[in-house]
């Protein structure tokens, strides 16, 4: 539990929060989703859907109804100093990893001026439009982000990060640059790949992006572009396994709110040149708001290009949502998936890891069904 | 339904037409009559509809002359919260809460506080230098300055 807190800079931040317990205000707020969904239709009895790649969380045939893919429970403590110094700390418990709690955010935020914010500490990290609010339900159209947009290994980072929001014409500007590294043992993302229960290390270091949004009353644009080392290993057998490589990723999204309509647009390009892998990310939504209501069709789909031989990842994804604002803190959801998998043969070995050498099977084509329950408090 | 009577039912139409004006009226001075109040101390005068939407959708987060504003809101049961956002931002009270949602759990900004309703919100303002919010217009007094809706 809270294996993240060995990391000496994250222990200081915490022992720095709970110091001087006097001297500053304290609000505590949180978050939550109750989903459920079903496969009801799998091209194999091993087919299986990943929900959300970060944290492992798939639905398969073996299972009726499942509560814990898409379940979580966020706390959030803000402890406020003075007028600009203060400090956040999120914890997120999943149904995805049998309730264990992680820590997602924790650091002090330095208001410098008027428009610039320096924060330190473990953060999110801002790969793509909704990366830094993929576990707030409330915030999402969808019952789950798109997993073939979102689909990624590594979610957080230790760092800092500086925020410069000022007026530009009509326009607003929030721009951020940030710097890092995150280290993740037992990536369930690998588990997807190398097998269930792998458990390979990754690490990415010399982590450093730049993020940049602008907004005019119902359209907002953004960019941003992360580039850093990636290392993997088996601790197993780090020797023989051990593979690094740089990587960048770049993202562009563009939200339209107007009366009725929502579209969501968003592309991405990430390359990994030291394993000849070259992935392209999309995806396209348009909803229509009635009142509370919010019924929206969306398509996504990933193309994970690898020009080495490595079996190529393809896959298409459909859904068709519904949201009913129940108050303004909360929301029910449907949402049917159909996933369609394009990918070659031996992309996974999810379902079979013990035979697994390089990979066995597909994902298969899918249909999910499934309904939620996010609230924020 | 009234209105489905009024064009099957031409005798009754200047009756109905005086009733729909009526209760068009009635609705609109209920629940869409908001003023957004500030300080008397702050060194703020008019605000632009934009200005106000920007605020409290958390798209700025300060107005020349003052920095850093608290912002307040009206409870989430008051219909007023939703005519307000409604009315200048064309956003439902939920939509709004979802934009906040997002930036207050990513650190982008802190949501406006809530109120318990029309009395408190002007106390809160009148009290404070740096704080705004909005109150129907029948509860402004010389407490507070009306920075937006002022007639």
């Amino acid at each position: 539990m809270l294996h993240h807190l060995k990391h000496p800079l994250l222990a200081t931040l915490l022992a720095l929060t709970f110091s001087g317990a006097q001297a500053f205000d304290f609000n505590g707020s949180g978050f939550l989703t109750l989903a459920a969904g079903k496969m009801i239709r799998g091209e194999t009895r091993d087919a299986f859907f990943v929900s959300d790649y970060g944290q492992g969380a798939i639905y398969d045939r073996g299972h009726g109804w499942s509560f814990g893919p898409d379940s979580k429970l966020g706390l959030q403590g803000v402890a406020v100093f003075d007028h600009d110094w203060s400090m956040t700390g999120q914890i997120v418990a999943r149904g995805a990893d049998n309730g264990q709690v992680d820590l997602e955010w924790l650091y002090a935020s330095y208001r410098a001026s008027e428009n610039i914010t320096l924060q330190a500490g473990r953060k999110r990290l801002p790969l793509f439009y909704y990366s830094e609010s993929q576990d707030v339900g409330l915030t999402l159209p969808w019952l789950r982000l798109p997993p073939a947009a979102y689909g990624w290994d590594v979610v957080n980072f230790n760092g800092a990060s500086v925020l410069w929001r000022t007026p530009l014409g009509k326009w607003n500007s929030a721009a951020e640059v940030f710097y890092g590294a995150e280290t993740r043992r037992g990536n369930p993302y690998l588990d997807i790949y190398n097998g269930r229960g792998a458990d390979w290390d990754e690490k990415w270091n010399n982590i450093r992006g730049l993020s940049w949004t602008v907004s005019r009353d119902w359209l907002e644009l953004r960019v941003s572009y992360v580039a850093s080392g990636l290392k993997y290993w088996n601790p197993r057998d780090v020797a023989a396994t051990f593979s690094k490589t740089r990587q960048s990723v770049l993202s562009l999204a563009a939200a339209i709110d107007l009366d009725h309509w929502l579209i969501r647009a968003e592309v991405s390009k990430i390359d990994r040149p030291g394993f000849a892998e070259h992935d392209r990310a999309a995806l396209l939504g348009a909803g229509y708001r009635l009142g509370k209501w919010l019924p929206m069709i969306t398509f996504a789909r990933f193309h994970g290009r690898y020009l080495d031989g490595t079996p190529n990842e393809r896959f298409d994804n459909l859904s068709l949502s519904l949201r009913y604002d129940l108050t303004p803190s909360s929301a029910l959801k449907l949402q049917f998936d159909s996933f369609k998998d394009r990918s070659d043969v031996g992309i996974t070995c999810y379902q079979d890891p013990v035979t697994c050498l390089s990979g066995s099977q597909r994902y298969g084509d899918s249909r999910l069904l499934g309904v939620s329950y996010d609230l924020v408090f | 339904m009234y209105l489905k009577i009024c064009l099957m039912n031409s005798r009754f139409l200047r009756a109905c037409a005086l009733l729909a004006a009526l209760s068009f009226a009635t609705a609109a001075a209920s629940a869409t009559d908001f003023v957004v109040i500030a300080n008397p101390g702050a060194n703020l005068t008019g605000l632009s509809r934009e200005q106000v939407a920007d605020l409290f959708l958390g798209k700025s987060a300060s107005l020349p002359g003052l920095c850093c504003p608290v912002l307040i809101d009206q409870p989430e049961s008051s219909p007023l919260r939703e005519a307000f956002y409604n009315g200048v931002a064309g956003k439902s009270a939920a939509q709004a809460k979802s934009s906040w949602a997002k930036m207050y759990f990513t650190g982008k900004g802190i949501p406006p506080k809530e109120g318990k309703g029309n009395d408190e919100i002007r106390a809160m303002v009148a009290a404070n230098r740096n704080m705004l919010g909005y109150i129907d217009r029948s509860a402004a007094d010389s407490s507070v300055r009306i920075v937006f809706g002022e007639k």
